[in-house]
């Protein structure tokens, strides 16, 4: 980890990494739309809806674990004051904002047909709302003040004390009556759906992952620039 | 996929609108970092040129 905190070797290994993670982002994405709107077969219950769950699983999975990802890089700034963590986690966020809003769409239109109702005040989309809303505080106290290690203070706290609600919307199935349905592929005991629908929606899981993976890279090499290019306009004004 | 089925237009919706937010989300990024990296560039570029 300690060898990464220099930002010219971290921009270095990520500049080498990041065709072949796009790559393989492509690829696994390619695959999956395959699996997902070909190879898999209609639910016998929910009919060609079903094909909804392919883009909204991996977008729900995607939410939690980008905002655990911005959680566990603030903690490592507060603890170990890894230059790149803060980094890290402030580009994180907008692309985890981005995956809750398309679980909480596509949740939506993948409710209207089978429950009959667009949303309704259930645990499991209260608590990704509440995510949605944590991730939009995320982002705005960057955006609001100026100071970034004031800013970078104030985030890593509200990261951390919002990542209290990674795990209640997991468990929110299982801990209140609910609409939604329970975890049905990482559960105790295995999956219980068919390996014909399994495998596509694994594999959109991976090529979501990857998306994030090089999205996350380039925005923090952008984050990169963008303090270089505050700091070379301090030292002008101070050269001024 | 059957798309005489009921509720296709639910399924297409769901597609167009992640294709439409993960294209958007990837051209964003990638638009601001060229952006970010070339000023951050010519910055560079004209303190160096500037030194004495």
């Amino acid at each position: 980890m300690q060898h990464l905190a220099n930002p010219a070797r971290f921009l270095g290994i990520a500049n080498a990494a990041l065709p072949f993670v796009w790559a393989a982002a492509v690829a696994c994405l390619a695959v999956g739309l395959y699996g997902a709107l070909a190879a898999a077969p209609a639910d016998y219950q929910q009919g060609e809806t079903v094909r909804i769950m392919f883009v909204h699983v991996p977008a729900a999975w995607m939410a939690l674990l980008v905002y655990t990802v911005m959680a566990a890089a603030s903690a490592v700034a507060i603890v170990f004051r890894h230059p790149l963590a803060d980094v890290a986690a402030k580009a994180a966020a907008p692309i985890g904002a981005a995956f809750c809003f398309l679980a909480l769409a596509t949740g939506s239109l993948w409710g209207k047909p089978m429950w009959g109702a667009w949303w309704v005040w259930d645990a499991r989309l209260t608590s990704m709302f509440v995510l949605l809303l944590l991730y939009l505080g995320y982002m705005a106290i960057w955006q609001a003040i100026e100071e970034p290690h004031r800013a970078a203070q104030i985030a890593r706290i509200v990261a951390l004390v919002g990542f209290v609600n990674v795990p209640i919307v997991k468990f929110s199935v299982d801990w209140w009556n609910s609409l939604h349905q329970p975890a049905s592929v990482f559960r105790l005991g295995g999956p219980t759906i068919d390996i014909s629908i399994l495998w596509p929606l694994l594999v959109m899981g991976l090529a979501y992952t990857l998306l994030f993976l090089a999205l996350h890279l380039v925005a923090m090499r952008s984050e990169i620039a963008a303090r270089k290019i505050r700091q070379l306009r301090i030292a002008r004004i101070g050269v001024g | 996929m059957d798309l005489t089925a009921p509720h296709t237009g639910f399924v297409a919706a769901a597609y167009g609108i992640s294709a439409l937010v993960l294209v958007g989300l990837a051209a964003f990024i990638l638009m601001r970092d060229r952006k970010l990296r070339a000023e951050a560039e010519a910055l560079g570029d004209r303190r160096t040129k500037d030194a004495p």
